[in-house]
This record gives structure tokens, C-alpha cells and sequence, in this order.
């Protein structure tokens, strides 16, 4: 399995022959194994140049880069490498016919819902009391089938989510982060701090994934606000973003692995540090690399791989053969 | 009848999914890691005959063409003796591409090098039948709508590209 890099430091990108070299800023030079990764992700400030950037299509890499905060920047999404005319059509025709588009929509948000209710139960069942949360959400997944429109069941979603979220402090109980209210742009506190870097490199491993698929990542069916913008990454994400990035956040904090010391008070709000972020991704890759078994499948396949099967179902149903079902998580 | 370029001519005689899927782009994961060991397999034991020649109206690539007392003859390299006759029936398809689309008349030879074979092939009469037959076949399913169904439980399968698209 191809890997990913993450770049903390500053300094610049080279293409070095056939390989790419990163010289930080007192000018030790890393060597970047290319062959064998399908990722960078860029945390420093980086000085790279066009040679790179057509060394990094060449080899098929995406390059993910973070501004100085570690908010997420942007993505250079190299040519598509696996097209198909045939699947752009179905996947068009999708989200032009209302019916299928909201149809998928609709499961994004329910496949994001349950496996909210799982991560909920999971910790109801190790004495935290959710059981009321947990009814009103149920409540509100069986809702979803009552409306037509995409605002209906956004809003359906949001209270969701808002449901959900308050159940962080009963989950967390710990007062250095407390969740008070979801507060993204900039993050208010620690636990929102910790949840947009989460929710973001959970968007760029979704990226990274469809890269390798014949979708296509500018037409997304729940998040379709703007087709310059990737939005299907946004999506699928939805469905992995509870129990990839919400259960690695809570055994973190609850095993005190990453404490307040790991933040720092910007101007603009509350971020990680540096070592804050690496104890974070350590701990994400981690989890991505942590197998299950696969039903279906019937062999273990780690979670990011399970990323790409749910991008496998998607193309499935647009192929007009299976009907799409989110992946939910079974403990 | 249209005639269809080897590569899905192949994967149509392994799995008609695969040639479905090939037909529409929808390749398999260069990730895998049998395609990996693949590519390296073909890259590295062939070093000395890089004479691959691609016939771009078949999109047919032949491994090696000669020409000897005014025959042609195309050979096909294989890695061993366990996909020898998959590899026989895929030669005697390109001679039926250059037969019917290009009216050449040519001799395929089979070579594996590590075991010092080298074989002669002719496309005989019931060769092309067998070939004639099976392109109508392809023609009717691959432009279908719906993609074959999967070989389910299949050995081929458990070795295939499209293993976690398929299951999935
Ligand atoms: S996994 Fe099986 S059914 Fe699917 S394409 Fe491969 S061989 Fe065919």
C-alpha cells in the first residue's frame, strides 16, 4: 500500500533527477521516496517550483498544503490518470436527475447519522448516559424519508449533528475541552480547533481516494455549492468523519495523549501547534492503517481502504447496478 | 462485425465483467498489488528485446514482427509454460485481426525464454470460427447497458484488479 508524507518543516521542494529532494531551511536535504507514496501533506512553508509540480503529476501525487495555522489550503489535484468518458456521463446524469441525486444525498446524510448513533452507543454502553440523545437522533434518521428537497434535509441534518456534538462533553468529560458550541472559522476552542483539523484531513484523504477512482471530485450530490470545488470529497467524508476522525479525537483526549498544551492562542482563534498536529496524525494514520473485517469482502481491509470501497459502491449505483448503502460501522 | 482491441479480447476469454468494465475505461487500480508485481515482472526479464511494436488501428501491441522468405511472423513472449495456452489463443487473435482488417497473411511463434521454447502457431479454419463466434458474443454484451455479472467465488477473482470493486 502507497503511503503518505507529511512535511512539518520549512524549506524548499526539488526534483532531483528522478527523485524529489526536501531542503529545509538549514539546508539538511530529505530525500522523498516517490515510488512508493501516494500523498504529501504540507504543514511548513513550502517553495516549489513547476519542474516539481510536473515531476508530482508524473508520478501520480497529490499534494495537499496547509497555511500556517493548519487550516486547509487547497490541493494540487494532479490530470486525472484514470478517465473514463463513460463515467463522467453517469455521474452527471446522477446529479441532474433530481430524484437520484437527492436519493444519494439523502443516504450520505443517513450513512453520516448512524454512524454517529454508533460511536453514541458505543460510549452509552462504557456508562456514559446518551440514551436520550440517542432516541432524538434516531427520531430524526427516521424523518429523512419524509421530505423531497435537499434544504429539508439539510436542516434535518444539522439538528443532527447539533444533537450529536452535545453529547461531546458527557463522551470527553474533561475540562480543558469542553465543546460549548461548533464554532469552525476560526475554531473557539481546543475541542473545535481539534475537530476542524480533523474534519479537513479527513476531506483530503476522501480527495486522495477518488483520485484513484474515475469520479469525478467537482460533482458532489449533498455539497454542491460551487462546481470549481471539490465536493464529493465533502461527501463521502460525511460518512467517515464520525469513526475515523471523532473516535480517534475521543481516545485521545480521554487517554490524555493530547492535552491543552498542544494548542496555541492565535489571533485568529485557537490551533493546534506543531506537536500538537503530528501527536494527531500519528494517532489518524493509526486508525486508517487499523483493519476490520469486511462483510463482503470477507478478508480485513483498513479503514482508508474502506474510503475507496464506499467510492467503488458509489460508482456502482451510478452504473445503474447496485443501489448505494453507506457503509456503517458494525460494534 | 466489429472487431475489439486484444487487451479486451483477453480479459473477455478470462471474465466478460473485465472486458465490460475495460471497454468503458473503467480500469482497474493500479495499487493492486498483483498488477504491480505484473509490470515488474514484464519490465525486468525482457531487457534485451525491447522491440515491442504497436499496430495502432488494432491496438494491438505485438511483442516482437519478422519477416522470413516473405512471411511475416509476430511472437508473442511469454513468462512461462502455465499461461501457455491462453497466451496460444491471444497470438492466434492478432493473426485474426491481421487477417480480416489488414488482409496479411502472418505466422505467430510463442517464445518463453527462460525455458528455451519456441513455438509456431497457424491460425487454422476452425481457429477462426472459434474467434468469429465469440466476437458476435462480445458484440452483444459489451455494449449492453448492465455489466456482466460477477464470477462469484471465482479463483480468478481473488487475483483480479477489479476484486474490491466487484465485492465491494
Ligand atoms: S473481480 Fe471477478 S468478476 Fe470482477 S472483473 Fe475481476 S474476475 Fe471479473
Amino acid at each position: 500500500m502507497k503511503e503518505s508524507i507529511y512535511i512539518f518543516s520549512n524549506g524548499r521542494l526539488k526534483r532531483k533527477d528522478n527523485s524529489l529532494l526536501f531542503e529545509t531551511e538549514n539546508g539538511d536535504n530529505k530525500f522523498i521516496p516517490v515510488e512508493n507514496i501516494k500523498e504529501i501533506f504540507a504543514f511548513g512553508e513550502i517553495d516549489l517550483n513547476v519542474k516539481v509540480l510536473n515531476f508530482l503529476t508524473q508520478k501520480e501525487i497529490i499534494f495537499h498544503y496547509f497555511n500556517y495555522y493548519g487550516y486547509y489550503s487547497g490541493s494540487f489535484y494532479p490530470r486525472e490518470h484514470y478517465n473514463s468518458g463513460y463515467m463522467i456521463l453517469k455521474q452527471t446524469e446522477a446529479y441532474l436527475d433530481q430524484k437520484n441525486r437527492f436519493y444519494l444525498a439523502k443516504k450520505f446524510i443517513e450513512g453520516a447519522a448512524k454512524n454517529c448513533l454508533k460511536i453514541l452507543k458505543y460510549y452509552d454502553r462504557r456508562e456514559k448516559d446518551l440514551n436520550k440523545q440517542i432516541k432524538e437522533i434516531e427520531q430524526l434518521v427516521t424523518q429523512l424519508s419524509n421530505y423531497e428537497e435537499i434544504n429539508q434535509i439539510m436542516a434535518i441534518e444539522g439538528q443532527i449533528k447539533s444533537i450529536y456534538y452535545s453529547c461531546f462533553d458527557t463522551i470527553i468529560n474533561n475540562d480543558d475541552f469542553v465543546f460549548d458550541e461548533r464554532t469552525k472559522r476560526p475554531p473557539k476552542n481546543h475541542l473545535n480547533a481539534l475537530i476542524s483539523f480533523s474534519n479537513s484531513l479527513i476531506y483530503t484523504y476522501c480527495l486522495s481516494e477518488i483520485y484513484k477512482t474515475h469520479l469525478d471530485p467537482r460533482i458532489g450530490f449533498l455539497h454542491t455549492t460551487n462546481f470549481r470545488r471539490f465536493s464529493l470529497n465533502l461527501d463521502i467524508a460525511e460518512i467517515f468523519k464520525p469513526i475515523i476522525g471523532d473516535r480517534t479525537i475521543f481516545s485521545m483526549i480521554n487517554k490524555n495523549v493530547i492535552t491543552y498544551k498542544d494548542f496555541e492562542q492565535q489571533i485568529n482563534g485557537i490551533v493546534l501547534n506543531d506537536k500538537g498536529r503530528k501527536k494527531f496524525l500519528e494517532a489518524l494514520e493509526d486508525r486508517l492503517k487499523q483493519t476490520i473485517k469486511h462483510s463482503k469482502i470477507k478478508n480485513n481491509v483498513s479503514y482508508r481502504r474502506l474510503i475507496r470501497i464506499e467510492l467503488y459502491k458509489l460508482e456502482k449505483h451510478l452504473m445503474d447496478e447496485e443501489k448505494y448503502e453507506p457503509f456503517i460501522m458494525d460494534w | 462485425m466489429k472487431t475489439f482491441a486484444p487487451s479486451i479480447f483477453n480479459a473477455y476469454t478470462i471474465c466478460k465483467r473485465q472486458a465490460w468494465l475495460m471497454m468503458r475505461n473503467l480500469t482497474a487500480d493500479q495499487d493492486n498489488a498483483f498488477l504491480e508485481i505484473g509490470r515488474l515482472i514484464d519490465e525486468t526479464s525482457f531487457e534485451r528485446q525491447k522491440k515491442k511494436i504497436f499496430l495502432a488501428d488494432l491496438e494491438a501491441m505485438l511483442d516482437m514482427v519478422s519477416k522470413k522468405d516473405g512471411i511475416y511472423y509476430i511472437a508473442e513472449i511469454k513468462k512461462s509454460s502455465k499461461t501457455m495456452n491462453s497466451g496460444i489463443f491471444q497470438l492466434k487473435y492478432y493473426l485474426y485481426l491481421l487477417k480480416t482488417n489488414k488482409g496479411l497473411k502472418a505466422r505467430g511463434i510463442i517464445k518463453i525464454p527462460k525455458e528455451k521454447i519456441s513455438k509456431e502457431i497457424i491460425l487454422t479454419e476452425e481457429d477462426e470460427e472459434k474467434i468469429t463466434t465469440i466476437l458476435s458474443e462480445m458484440n452483444e454484451t459489451l455494449f449492453g447497458d448492465k455489466p456482466p455479472q460477477i464470477l462469484l467465488n471465482s479463483k480468478i477473482c481473488k487475483v483480479c484488479a477489479h476484486f474490491e470493486f466487484c465485492y465491494g
